[in-house]
């Protein structure tokens, strides 16, 4: 670093000053939580029923998550075939979100502890 | 119910007289429901949710009024279906497709559960159900052609 320094008789020279900065220890955790301490969150899951149509499951699929058609219908041909399908894996908090927009579209969707 | 114009958002159908009087038969009857279509969780733990129960619940009451209000306005605009020669126009936003579907979602599905859920609407017809039943159809019919509008102009 380079600095200006006044002396006693106000003349000013360059004075090279060095600088030493001690950088803190940092100690690095090897593990904070093991998987099965970790939240496992929550599963929200659209079941099957014989009164939505298809086609307004994948809109409301598209709508509540912002998928791309192809990956909606794939999910909706999931719930129509095999009885329902798993949509996402979330907090409890962004589960519930799910769930409430979804039966705001009147699906048969639930949250339910991802294990 | 036909498509006769789609761009910027903006759709154009054109109904015959009894197509316009079906549409406004099914959004009168909304809403046709009057709670959650299912509950929040089938395996959670019941008093953990309960509250969370009763949110989902006041959600869907809060979005049914909202629903009443814009169908209310809906059917009471003057000039909402301009007639013409064939039938009436009707010209609807994304927006208001979007909800007309969620509403017409409701009739059907509401009329679904009064029924006591049936896995086939076909025999109840012949048991004195008729008028939910074409109701239901009736919902479905118009469903149908939004989202074809829908689809189409993506």
């Amino acid at each position: 670093m380079v600095g200006v320094i006044e002396n006693s008789a106000g003349c000013s020279y360059l004075h090279r000053v060095a600088t030493i900065i001690e950088l803190p220890d940092v100690v690095r955790e090897e593990e904070t939580k093991s998987k099965e301490n970790l939240d496992p969150g929550y599963l929200v899951i659209c079941w099957d029923d014989p009164v939505n149509l298809m086609d307004y499951v994948t809109h409301a699929f598209q709508i509540v998550f912002g998928w791309k058609k192809e990956k909606a219908e794939f999910h909706m041909l999931e719930v129509h075939e095999k009885g329902s399908s798993v949509l996402a894996r979330e907090s409890m908090e962004r589960a519930e979100f799910y769930v409430h927009e979804l039966q705001k579209h009147q699906l048969h969707a639930t949250m339910e502890p991802a294990r | 119910m036909r498509l006769v114009g789609a761009s910027d958002g903006q759709f154009v159908f054109r109904f015959s007289k009894r197509e316009r009087a079906l549409l406004t038969h099914a959004l009168q009857m909304f809403p046709a429901g009057n709670g959650p279509v299912a509950p929040l969780s089938k395996g959670g733990d019941e008093q953990k949710l309960a509250e969370h129960e009763l949110l989902l619940a006041e959600a869907l009451a809060e979005q049914r009024k909202e629903h009443r209000r814009l169908v209310d306005a809906f059917l009471g605009e003057q000039g909402r279906f301009t007639e013409d020669k064939s039938g009436f126009r009707l010209r609807l936003t994304t927006a208001q497709m979007h909800w007309l579907l969620q509403v017409l979602n409701e009739v059907r599905v509401g009329l679904w559960v009064k029924l006591g859920r049936p896995a086939e609407l076909a025999p109840l017809a012949l048991t004195g159900q008729i008028e939910s039943v074409v109701t239901m159809e009736i919902c479905a019919l118009f469903q149908t052609r939004l989202l074809a509008a829908l689809s189409s102009s993506s």
